[in-house]
């Protein structure tokens, strides 16, 4: 009985060691990569985006703050992206985009897409 | 705004409406195939309705407190665990679906695949329904005239529900193997689409790495176009998926086409049908 438990115990150890090692590794890499992190700030006010172009590095992920100063929400969609988040009134979020190669990525407020456009040109 | 309403709830209602005629057609196969009806009882979609909408509307009321959780992913990580959730119980729901014929056996499952089937549903309302509520919330908390808006809402969740009932004509119209090919296909499409969602979700909130665009075909079909925007909400369509998403696709795809009612519905179906 016990010898089977050590055996097992022997045999589990090798794959979790590897499994905690990898998460470790994995958790240093995201904080340093959090660290290089560029932060562009994106403002909605009466269903218009502020800056409608925003201009990033290319081959960099960026981390784009959106505030929201509309009473009402909104929803940032991307097709190009793939990105789609609602932000609530009078707030702010936080969305994570790319690394993007060389190009425009147009994006839109869902919820109203007459007048909600903006482009992401990396370059 | 009209128009604006309709695509919006359309879309949110389209989603969850095919998982229910995906599921509901399985039940029709059920009772078919066993000559019994094994699953008669509708309450349970009455029920996944009710909680999903319930949570969908306690999800709005705390929409903001949810969104600056874990440094303003909160909602990522809410719709990814969701997605993930739901992923496995389409799966587990594959693997419980009776292949036997005993009246014992069919007993047995049939509480599991009933919980499987709420909380799905649950979830798919949940999802959709939270957005519907910020989205018709916020137009109505600024005092606009609300009128068209809510008529686009009614007329966008008419499209969407007509389309489910499509679906589920278009599944049970067939052949009694076809229909099971065809549910077991869409079954897998739709599991591998929920775990490719939750890691698109995780990269947004940069909780997983990069990974390159596996391909782009939007110059086939467009994410934007209705056809795409019906296959988004359909298999998960999407036009530049990563390779992380695409491979995660392929698992939930994997785990449906090896569960045994898949392996029945691709088998010798005359000659298994005697034995269910």
């Amino acid at each position: 009985m016990s010898e089977s438990a050590m055996l097992s115990m022997t045999k589990n150890t090798g794959p979790m060691l590897i499994v905690l090692s990898l998460l470790i590794a994995l958790s240093f890499v995201t904080e340093l990569a959090k660290a290089e992190t560029l932060e562009v700030e994106l403002r909605i006010r009466d269903h218009l985006f502020f800056p409608s172009t925003l201009i990033i590095p290319a081959n960099q992920k960026v981390k784009i703050r959106v505030i929201n100063e509309d009473p009402t929400p909104e929803e940032f969609e991307s097709f190009e992206l793939n990105r789609e988040k609602v932000i609530a009134a009078h707030s702010q979020t936080v969305i994570f985009i790319g690394p993007l190669e060389v190009g425009e990525y147009p994006f839109f407020g869902e919820f109203y897409p007459k007048t909600a456009q903006g482009v992401v040109v990396a370059k | 705004m009209f128009l604006n309403a309709v695509v919006l709830v359309l879309q949110e209602i389209l989603e969850a409406a095919l998982i229910l005629s995906l599921l509901l057609a399985f039940v029709r196969y059920l009772n078919l195939a066993s000559g019994e009806r094994v699953l008669s009882r509708r309450n349970w979609v009455v029920t996944s309705i009710i909680a999903g909408v319930f949570l969908a509307w306690i999800f709005s009321n705390n929409f903001s407190r949810i969104s600056n959780s874990f440094d303003y992913v909160g909602l990522e990580i809410t719709n990814a665990s969701i997605h993930s959730a739901s992923c496995f119980l389409l799966v587990l729901f594959a693997w419980l679906f009776p292949v036997k014929r005993s009246v014992a056996h069919l007993n047995h499952r049939s509480l599991g695949l009933i919980f499987c089937m709420v909380v799905v549903v649950t979830l798919a309302i949940l999802r959709e329904g939270s957005e519907i509520m910020q989205f018709g919330g916020g137009i109505l908390g600024q005092g606009q005239a609300g009128l068209p808006i809510f008529y686009g809402g009614v007329v966008g969740a008419g499209i969407g529900v007509s389309t489910g009932v499509l679906l589920y004509y278009a599944l049970t119209g067939l052949s009694i193997e076809n229909s099971l090919k065809a549910c077991v296909l869409l079954l897998s499409l739709t599991a591998g689409n929920m775990a490719s969602q939750a890691i698109l979700l995780l990269n947004q909130a940069d909780w997983l790495p990069f990974t390159p665009t596996a391909w782009d075909s939007s110059g086939l079909l467009s994410e934007s176009s209705v056809l795409g925007q019906l296959a988004y909400a359909l298999i998960g369509y999407e036009a530049t998926p990563s390779i992380m998403q695409v491979s995660a696709y392929l698992l939930g795809l994997f785990f449906v086409i090896i569960s045994p009612i898949s392996r029945l519905a691709w088998s010798t179906w005359h000659d298994e049908a005697s034995q269910i």
